[in-house]
């Protein structure tokens, strides 16, 4: 009886992906991680401080909040500076490089990405990143040393692929929020990463792999798991998935939005309704969705990949949903929107049980991925093995500090 | 270099310190009452939502109906049977090495939350039971509470069938009885057989009672004549793939007719229907 109080049927989320069926893969070659750049970095500094060169995640909401609040923002740094504890080896290899990989109608598509190992020591692991949300193209994993990919000083080789949208692709549009094709991107990095991992004896100690992602990246790693229990369980076994603050539930954060009028993160409205039309192809109008100010300039602000979502929050100049999007752009009733919200189920990723251990983190303060993401997907997957950790954990940013301080503590 | 990462590690415990003294948290075994609130009744479906006066306790909920071997039970026993019977399988994904987590993490829940239970038995007793569970001894504590509810009966629009047709991909529903509300949609018929077994019943009923869960069933459900446009549905088609449509009176979450169905081959340049309805 328990199963009846699922809040999500899976069955039919199932065939919603199912029924979201793209023509027929082409399989590309996996065999070969074309390096383009290798360079040497650190994570602490002599003093012990955190490499200031890492980039943190930006607080999204900061544009909405008090001065109060920009002090707490300060000291993300400074609590970041300690996170990971121990590590085998402080000096990090950033390898960057190209691999074949697939584009949202499966057709083959050169991407990049980062790949970061320890200078020296065993690697143990692979961990598996997928990003959060980023704006400008040089925040993209090939072009910066984010956060995540200081895990390789616990001796691991982090693999973050840059989505479509970034990197060598950054002329295109990122298919935002499209889980179909950004997990994809991942998980084709991964597998061009491990053939070449055993090219140079940097082979892991264990064929298990570790997925971690936070925000956008906590949805997509869960859509990753998905994928690789459905196609590559036997190449890329899952030990355990970290997945953080996610909006796991589009249409659920969609109703949140309207119903409260707000959003903690305004570039993702736009961000989502260009990004799941292009994954998509739905072929919205944006005018039948974006006001008119934000449709004169989202090309520029947007997909120019010049700017950070914080400084695109701030070009938009706006939190309220009806200064954003139309009014038929936020009534689920009308055609084109139901069109969008439709699409915003099927990419929920409370589509799948897990065959892993999942540890799932959400901070309750959470403006910029409401809370209720996390209680849907537990409400989803109750009775499968995840872990749970929800609490007070501060803004989004804070939360994802957090959560990666966890994780560095596990592993 | 010291001195630096003191101040930082300062830094990150008043912060966790502050975080977690805003308010005094309560104990998971903290004594806890449980509203329940009922918010709607169908004759298949309840939508309700448990407030726990100690949202950090842990507690069990379900359903029961009159079939269940335990219905007329005292609530103590029931509860207690109950969550022997999810240690029991706890215990044995253990033995198994199955990936688990910790048991209050898989069975049970905290917090204010809503609840849909769904294909319930129609014009029918049910027992909403709920319990506070000590996490780590993972037994009853407090005590148990409970709500019932009647389901109502299933209402039958008489004489109500659909005739489908497909011409230039322009789907096209007609319902024998006009002004009452009908539920349809169209999935693949591999998943169809895959997921469901062939169950275009189970099928359209699942969808409409997640469409309910989003507010969302406008978007599947019409009156009167319906025209749909098959190359803009939002799942793209699959050139040669065989659907199945699904189509039902629908009133108030509930169905109102036999569901019809369908099955037709989609190509581009014009689709055809392959079995029409009352042919399976």
């Amino acid at each position: 009886m328990m199963k009846r109080l699922q809040f999500l049927s899976m069955l039919i989320l199932g065939l919603f992906a199912s029924g979201c069926q793209l023509p027929e893969r082409e399989y590309v070659d996996f065999t070969t991680f074309h390096v383009t750049s290798v360079k040497s970095s650190f994570v602490y500094q002599d003093d012990g401080s955190l490499n200031p060169g890492i980039r943190l995640m930006e607080e999204p909401s900061l544009l909405q909040r008090d001065p109060q609040t920009k002090v707490a923002s300060a000291s993300v740094s400074d609590i970041a500076r300690n996170l990971l504890g121990s590590l085998n080896s402080n000096k990090v290899d950033l390898v960057v490089g190209t691999y074949a990989g697939h584009d949202t109608d499966m057709s083959p598509l050169v991407q990049s990405g980062l790949l970061v190992l320890p200078k020296s020591g065993p690697v143990k692991n692979m961990i598996i990143v997928s990003h959060y949300t980023i704006g400008a193209n040089y925040e993209c994993p090939s072009e910066t040393f984010s956060l995540e990919a200081a895990l390789a000083a616990k001796g691991y080789a982090v693999v973050i692929a840059d989505y479509i949208g970034f990197g060598v692709t950054a002329h295109r549009i990122h298919p935002y929020m499209h889980t179909e094709s950004t997990a994809r991107s991942v998980v084709d990095m991964a597998l061009a990463v491990k053939p070449y991992l055993a090219h140079i004896n940097r082979r892991p100690e264990s064929d298990k792999v570790i997925l971690v992602g936070y925000s956008q990246g906590g949805s997509t790693t869960l859509a990753v798991m998905d994928m690789i229990q459905d196609e590559y369980w036997d190449v890329l076994p899952i030990k355990k998935v970290y997945c953080g603050g996610g909006p796991y539930d589009l249409a659920a954060t969609f109703d949140f939005a309207m119903s409260e009028d707000v959003t903690g993160i305004p570039c993702a409205i736009p961000m989502i309704v260009q990004g799941v039309n292009e994954g998509a192809k739905l072929g919205l109008r944006m005018e039948d969705f974006f006001m008119p100010d934000l449709l004169a300039h989202y090309d520029d602000w947007i997909n120019s990949k010049m700017y950070t979502v914080s400084q695109i929050n701030t070009m938009m100049n706006a939190k309220a949903l009806h200064q954003i999007m139309t009014d038929e752009g936020r009534n689920k009733s009308s055609k084109e929107t139901a069109r969008l919200y439709k699409s915003l189920m099927i990419n929920s990723v409370l589509d799948f049980i897990p065959m892993a251990p999942v540890f799932m983190f959400h901070s309750r303060q959470d403006d910029t991925v409401p809370f209720v993401n996390a209680q849907s997907a537990e409400q989803f997957f109750k009775g499968d093995p995840l872990q749970y950790d929800f609490g007070d954990y501060g803004a989004h940013a804070m939360g994802c500090i957090r959560f990666l301080s966890t994780i560095s503590k596990e592993l | 270099m010291r001195s630096l990462k003191t101040i930082s590690v300062a830094v990150l415990v008043i912060t966790l310190f502050l975080a977690g003294s805003c308010a005094e948290k309560e104990l998971p075994t903290s004594p806890c009452t449980f509203d329940i609130v009922v918010e709607l009744v169908q004759a298949t479906k309840v939508k309700f939502f448990v407030i726990p006066s100690n949202q950090e306790a842990y507690y069990y909920v379900d359903i029961i109906e009159p079939e269940e071997a335990d219905y007329d039970l005292p609530l103590d026993e029931v509860i207690t049977g109950r969550l022997d019977e999810d240690k029991l399988l706890y215990e044995e994904l253990l033995r198994n090495g199955d990936p688990v987590t910790n048991f209050e993490d898989m069975y049970l829940f905290r917090e204010t939350r809503s609840f849909f239970g769904k294909a319930l038995r129609d014009d029918a007793d049910h027992r909403i039971v709920i319990a506070q569970i000590d996490p780590d001894r993972r037994v009853p504590i407090g005590t148990p509470a409970e709500m019932r509810f009647h389901t109502r009966g299933l209402k039958r629009i008489e004489g109500q069938h659909f005739s489908v047709t497909i011409e230039n991909n322009l789907l096209v529903i007609t319902p024998s009885v006009k002004g009452v509300p009908y539920a349809w949609d169209y999935v693949s018929k591999d998943v169809l057989d895959d997921d469901y077994r062939g169950n275009q019943e189970m099928f359209l009923y699942d969808l409409m009672a997640m469409y309910e869960e989003y507010n969302f069933t406008s978007f599947a459900s019409a009156v009167g004549t319906e025209v749909w446009d098959l190359d803009k549905s939002v799942s793209p088609m699959i050139e040669g793939e065989t659907y199945v449509l699904a189509v039902a009176g629908y009133e108030d979450g509930e169905f109102t007719s036999e569901v019809y169905s369908i099955l037709f081959r989609y190509r581009k340049s014009g689709s055809q229907i392959l079995r029409p309805s009352g042919d399976e």
